[in-house]
């Protein structure tokens, strides 16, 4: 090996950054059109940091994927906790809507609730008198207010798991 | 040799400054400040693992 090479060969990575004076880059350059060796080295030495770069990812420890596949067998049960709370509120709907009648019921309560309502507004506006208090439907509350606390559970549950806030 | 047992043959003060760098992307100063090393240390560094490798890599072909 002559000496050139020696010198060349000590300075590839600086020659490929780019990290010499221009003088010694030439010195080194003029070298490397001469001697295919030393070019095949320069061009080993030139991919070397894109070969760094393309590295595949080193492969999981194996207590991390036993942890990760835990986790994920612990959520799979949950869309099916999920669905039970819809079918909850689902029967809760049902049974009010049953007991309203069906749509005429329904039909009838939403009228009486509008009268009720133009009732206070004429009231607050001073057109009227106070309308009588509506009449009590304690089954309806109930029911009412049951649907509002499974809801409100089906809620904090879906945020929890970051349906609602994520995805 | 391939390059991942090469890196793996390498003394850990040359192959982290390299998979900081050139694998993960992160700026010399940035590897300087993670490492405790002044820039010139790190350059040095990269340098000296680069030519380790290249020659590691360039022995059984």
């Amino acid at each position: 090996m002559e000496a050139a090479c020696i010198a060349v060969r000590a300075q590839l990575e600086a020659l490929v950054d780019g990290e010499i004076s221009d003088r010694a880059a030439h010195l080194l350059r003029s070298h490397l059109g001469e001697c295919p060796e030393c070019r095949a080295l320069y061009a080993a030495a030139a991919v070397l940091p894109s070969r760094l770069a393309a590295l595949p990812a080193p492969a999981p420890p194996p207590a991390l994927l036993a942890g990760v596949l835990q986790l994920v067998r612990r959520d799979s049960v949950r869309p099916l906790y999920l669905w039970g709370l819809f079918a909850t509120e689902a029967v809760l709907v049902l049974i009010a809507a049953w007991y309203l009648s069906g749509f005429a019921g329904l039909l009838d309560l939403a009228g009486r609730t509008a009268g009720d309502v133009g009732g206070w507004i004429g009231w607050f506006a001073g057109q009227a008198a106070p309308p009588d208090p509506a009449e009590g439907d304690l089954f309806l509350l109930l029911i009412c207010g049951a649907l509002v606390v499974v809801t409100i559970l089906h809620l904090a549950l879906l945020s929890r798991h970051g349906h609602v806030h994520s995805s | 040799m391939p390059l991942q047992r090469a890196l793996a043959d390498l003394d850990a003060s040359l192959r982290l400054p390299l998979l900081l760098h050139y694998y993960l992307d992160v700026g010399l100063a940035d590897v300087a400040a993670a490492l405790e090393l002044s820039l010139p240390a790190v350059k040095s560094r990269l340098h000296r693992g680069r030519r380790l490798l290249r020659q590691a890599l360039s022995e059984d072909v």
